[in-house]
């Protein structure tokens, strides 16, 4: 067994089947628990992070003023960047290791979910040689992988007579649907880069900005696309992940790209509870 | 190993910073980003001290250093 497996992979899915014990024994509401309970758990390492980059971007401009006053006196810019830190009660201390842990983590987990549902026949004594002893299994068990209409052990889909691929489910939808979503709200802050990155003429720069900019459509679309081939458990995870993409996204600057939206969302609303009470009156 | 930042910094970086939100990094408005540390260290001191380097870089961006 590797380093990988050891320390991620094995305490991971440990911690799948422990929630799967104690959450009714259910494994589309076992992956729910145990991804909220991850992101829980991380968010106090991860929560500076995003926090001090938040304020990071919004002084980045006065940071572009202080390298042109300063051009040729490092020290001065140095001294002149901390204390504008300290002005905006930025703590420029958070780094990014506990984020990239983040990611990790939910790559490994990710790994988890494809083992633990993976349909060969000695699955269960797979799953078994990575158990801790309290929580293994007795050979002729099987587990309940139903989970609303799903059974996330398969893919999302239906297969019509006649028609030579099969048609995504409401799960795959909407996991795409989501994330389309949380990558729109990311979407001031690509523009954003793409002022700098037009001032600065790097070639570098506007290839990445265009790459974001475009994976704001490709991604769901891939999405959808491996959904149909994977199990719908990988589907459900990653539905809630943009959900906790675009939660944090929320709390840490609105709605971007999708106020619009938004906003005709509310219209809408307003609009209802107008006719409602004149109905009512 | 200019080639292979290129290539990091024009596909993986922004597929990261796509998924995973965030971007930015503590060290970057007064010094090098992350990867442009490596391969100047890398590019200094060699594989070995070069890369120690770097890897020490990483491991300092907590939230508990400096």
């Amino acid at each position: 067994m590797n380093i990988f497996t050891t320390l991620l992979i094995q305490p991971l899915t440990n911690g799948l089947i422990f929630f799967y014990n104690m959450l009714g024994q259910n494994m589309g509401i076992a992956i729910i628990g145990f991804s909220l309970f991850l992101r829980f758990a991380t968010n106090p390492l991860t929560k500076p992070y995003m926090a001090s980059m938040k304020k990071i971007k919004e002084v980045e401009p006065l940071i572009k003023k202080l390298k042109l006053k300063y051009k040729d006196d490092k020290k001065g810019m140095m001294t002149a960047q901390t204390d504008l830190y300290k002005q905006k009660g930025i703590n420029p201390s958070a780094g990014c290791l506990p984020y990239i842990l983040n990611i990790v983590i939910m790559i490994a987990l990710f790994n988890v979910f494809t083992h633990v549902l993976s349909q060969n026949g000695d699955a269960m004594v797979k799953l078994n040689e990575i158990l801790y002893t309290p929580l293994k299994f007795s050979e002729n068990i099987s587990l309940n992988t139903r989970f609303l209409y799903l059974d996330v052990r398969t893919p999302d889909v239906f297969n019509f007579e006649g028609l030579p691929f099969p048609i995504p489910g409401p799960m795959i939808l909407l996991a795409g649907l989501l994330q389309f979503f949380s990558a729109k709200m990311m979407a001031p802050l690509v523009k954003k880069e793409e002022k700098i990155a037009k001032e600065t003429k790097g070639q570098a720069d506007d290839m990445a900005v265009a790459m974001q900019s475009s994976m704001v459509y490709t991604f769901p679309l891939m999405t959808i696309f491996f959904g149909i081939k994977f199990p719908s458990g990988l589907a459900l995870y990653w539905l809630l992940f943009s959900v906790f993409q675009m939660y944090q996204q929320y709390k840490t600057s609105g709605w971007g790209g999708l106020t619009p939206f938004i906003n005709k969302l509310d219209l809408l609303k307003s609009l209802l509870n107008e006719q409602r009470n004149k109905s009512i009156n | 190993m200019r080639f292979l930042l290129k290539i990091y910094k024009q596909t993986l970086s922004p597929m990261i910073k796509f998924l995973f939100g965030g971007g930015g990094c503590k060290y970057y408005p007064e010094d090098l980003s992350c990867s442009e540390y490596a391969v100047e260290s890398i590019e200094k001191y060699g594989i070995i001290k070069g890369g120690r380097l770097a890897i020490q870089r990483v491991l300092k961006c907590n939230n508990w250093s400096r």
